[in-house]
């Protein structure tokens, strides 16, 4: 690798056989060790240059360190190697194309939403009279407009009078025939996530429907080819070719109409994209209902049935955030607790209320520690072993006493875990453990 | 020990400092007196240096790992207890010295033992026991000292048995310890000679061991970076620049002592040349059907001309 002159390594050797006596295994193993003062290093190093017996000795010394750093690679690969990190890479890009395809395909729908969001509950509750599951979606709406018809024919002239909530109500019920025939797919194009649930309570309320009027239809479903075989109307047929189309077509977009129609007052997010803080997905489309729903209480209590609100714990004053933490408005706690029926804002501006102002009740209220919230199930505490619970979204609330046959919580409590609506956790400043897993109904003390 | 004859700044640097690095060497566990401790640091330093300033002697002394050197001189003092720390502490360790020194089980075991003859001191003189361990001064750690000291008694006794190995053996497993083949003088001139022992002279003390450790002993970059405690590449960049400048310096020698350029080059091309032919030579022995190939491939083209 570095070539030298061949005289330079003769020279070498000859040179290579001290006489003089070798340095102690004291200073040998001190030079070994770096700890020699320079001028006595370099008289090791002049005695070592000439004598191989002690440049050997020296390497014997050496192994032990080798051993240790034989061990240096070994954290290496504790942590996230390269193959990994690519993978992760590809992992992360496909995230965020889907989510960008996500929010694209959320504003796309969100105008059709505005346009159809129209049909009020009442129109649900005719529609499931009527026994027209014509399956199609916008497009094959406007294409086939002769079967509408066809199946209006089994319908009465009620239908004709509302022509487009009809269209939309066929479209409803077709969901669970375009989910039968299409459970592959579908999906992938990216619907919410919240759509499987709504598309759960689509089918069930739809089923009932499906049997009182249609049971043939349903049985001519299930092998979508096979139409016309029995005693079926000529609508059925019409309603499986239609399936047909729409699996291979647009699936998801008929699963979506689907969802605008179920009576599920829980909206689907108006805008995709927007990470909730406390698993309040829905809460952005009570950032458009809540400013005027706080007008009145009792449209307050609705906005809050409907959304989600945000929790925090802000300088021992609990607070609710309705629009995903753009506003905050103080909990007061003590006040539903006394008067159950009631519920007080600390703030009754939410719109222009970006300044957080202090109620005078809430002073008598306890410090905050912690809150942990799972839809409207909210669970706060704080000093004093302060422990409320509110199953409606905070509208009221209900003072918790955690005891076991021996034992009550004592001292203030500082974490708050609720997983799911019944299981939960609390941590104390006493270090003591509680733990329910039926909603706060008993708890039991962790030794 | 105490015949010694310590200079007045040593004995003063070391009574000052007594009552600390006994504190620090536990003594009392060892059953070592204040009296006998300060004796041994007395030795020590005596033999460290004799001329040297208080200060430094204070710096040597603070150096110095006075708990392994307390527990040394106690275990050679015949001390039980201290020789139940010391075996519990090395034991272990020295055997496996031994182990990765002599890479064979029964060599290890046969190293080890003879170690421990000689930190008992059963080979009396005088009729009095002389324990190895009254020769550590503290200066590294226990644990390396016992590591040099294996590894000298493994190098003297390869040495010594080295002349009984038949040549077998030594091409199997002694390899690496086989002095270097003697290689005929290929100049004739002592010029060469001179100029290259003058570099060779000129040359700091570190780079002479470098070159040593790789082009004699055959060590790796990072066997030599080890050795003296620098990064492999420091070794590589010095190794690098060593082979470049030896060559300049050479010549430079030989211009000096009269010979012209030309001469000069080809003085030491000579060597050159001859390990480029070795390499050619033994590189075409190894691969014949290279040879071969070549011909015929040369014989196809001949033909696809004809």
């Amino acid at each position: 690798m570095f070539e030298i002159p061949k005289i330079v390594r003769q020279r070498l050797q000859q040179a290579d056989n001290a006489s003089v006596p070798h340095p102690d295994a004291n200073v040998l193993t001190a030079f070994a060790e770096s700890s020699l003062l320079p001028p006595e290093r370099t008289a090791v190093l002049d005695h070592l240059s000439y004598c191989a017996e002690c440049r050997e000795v020296l390497a014997f010394t050496l192994p032990a360190m080798e051993a240790g750093q034989a061990v240096l690679p070994v954290p290496r690969r504790r942590g996230v190697s390269w193959p990994t990190l690519r993978w992760a890479f590809v992992s992360a890009g496909i995230v965020a194309l889907s989510v960008f395809g996500f929010v694209e395909y959320g504003h796309r729908d969100d105008s059709l939403k505005v346009a159809k969001n129209s049909p009020p509950p009442a129109a649900i509750q005719r529609g499931q009279s009527v026994a027209a599951p014509a399956v199609r979606d916008e497009r094959s709406a406007n294409e086939e407009q002769s079967q509408p018809t066809a199946a209006v024919s089994a319908t009465p002239e009620k239908d004709r009078r509302e022509p487009p909530q009809r269209t939309e109500l066929a479209k409803d019920f077709s969901a669970p025939a375009v989910h039968g025939s299409l459970a592959h797919g579908p999906l992938a194009h990216g619907p919410r996530q919240s759509n499987q649930f709504q598309q759960q309570n689509a089918n069930t309320f739809q089923i009932p429907a499906r049997v009182q009027n249609a049971p043939e239809a349903k049985q001519e479903l299930r092998p979508p080819t096979a139409t016309g075989g029995s005693g079926a109307s000529e609508m059925v047929e019409v309603q499986s070719q239609s399936a047909q189309l729409d699996g291979q077509s647009q699936a998801t977009d008929s699963v979506v109409a689907a969802n605008k129609a179920t009576p599920q007052p829980l909206l689907p997010s108006a805008s995709d994209g927007e990470v909730s803080r406390a698993k309040s997905a829905p809460a952005a489309v009570a950032a458009k209902a809540a400013p005027a729903g706080l007008e009145t209480q009792g449209r307050t209590l609705q906005a809050l049935r409907l959304v989600t609100p945000t929790w925090t714990v802000n300088s021992g004053r609990l607070q609710r955030s309705l629009d995903q933490g753009q506003t905050w408005q103080d909990v007061n706690v003590m006040a539903s607790a006394d008067s159950g029926a009631s519920m007080e804002l600390a703030i009754a501006t939410s719109k222009a209320g970006k300044t957080r102002k202090d109620k005078k009740a809430v002073s008598a209220a306890p410090v905050f520690r912690a809150v942990a919230a799972n839809g409207p199930d909210v669970w706060a505490g704080g000093t004093a072993a302060a422990l409320y619970h509110s199953s409606d979204a905070g509208a009221h609330w209900v003072q918790v006493t955690p005891a076991s046959q021996s034992a009550t919580l004592s001292g203030d409590i500082l974490t708050l875990e609720f997983p799911d609506t019944q299981y939960g956790r609390i941590s104390t400043s006493t270090g003591e453990v509680w733990s329910t897993s039926d909603n706060g109904h008993s708890w039991k003390k962790q030794q | 020990m105490s015949s010694h004859i310590s200079s007045p700044a040593l004995q003063a640097v070391v009574d000052e400092l007594v009552p600390e690095l006994r504190a620090k060497a536990s003594c009392e566990q060892i059953g070592l007196s204040a009296q006998s401790f300060s004796e041994i640091l007395l030795e020590v330093g005596s033999k460290y240096s004799a001329s040297a300033s208080a200060g430094e002697l204070r710096t040597f002394f603070l150096s110095l790992r006075v708990d392994e050197l307390a527990l040394a001189r106690a275990c050679a003092a015949g001390n039980n207890s201290a020789w139940e720390i010391f075996l519990t502490r090395f034991r272990e360790k020295l055997y496996l010295a031994a182990l990765r020194i002599a890479r064979e089980d029964s060599a290890a075991r046969d190293l080890a033992d003879t170690l421990y003859a000689d930190l008992y001191g059963i080979s009396t003189r005088d009729g009095q026991r002389v324990s190895k361990l009254a020769s550590y001064t503290g200066r590294g750690s226990l644990e390396g000292w016992l590591r040099t000291v294996l590894a000298q008694e493994y190098v003297n006794r390869y040495r010594r048995t080295k002349r009984l190995v038949s040549l077998e053996e030594e091409s199997e497993e002694g390899l690496q310890f086989a002095a270097p083949e003697a290689q005929p003088s290929v100049s004739a001139d002592t010029r060469v000679e001179q100029a290259t022992d003058e570099v060779l002279a000129h040359l700091s003390p570190e780079d002479r061991a470098v070159l040593a450790a790789y082009y004699l002993d055959g060590r790796t970059l990072a066997e030599i970076a080890r050795m003296l405690g620098v990064h492999e590449s420091t070794i590589s960049r010095k190794l690098d620049k060593l082979a470049k400048s030896l060559r300049k310096q050479i010549l430079a020698g030989l211009a000096r002592r009269g010979m012209s350029r030309r001469q000069a080059e080809e003085a030491i091309e000579v060597d050159v040349r001859d390990l480029k032919v070795d390499i050619r030579r033994s590189l075409a022995q190894d691969s014949p059907p290279d040879s071969f190939s070549k011909k015929t491939v040369e014989a196809r083209v001949r033909e696809g001309e004809g």
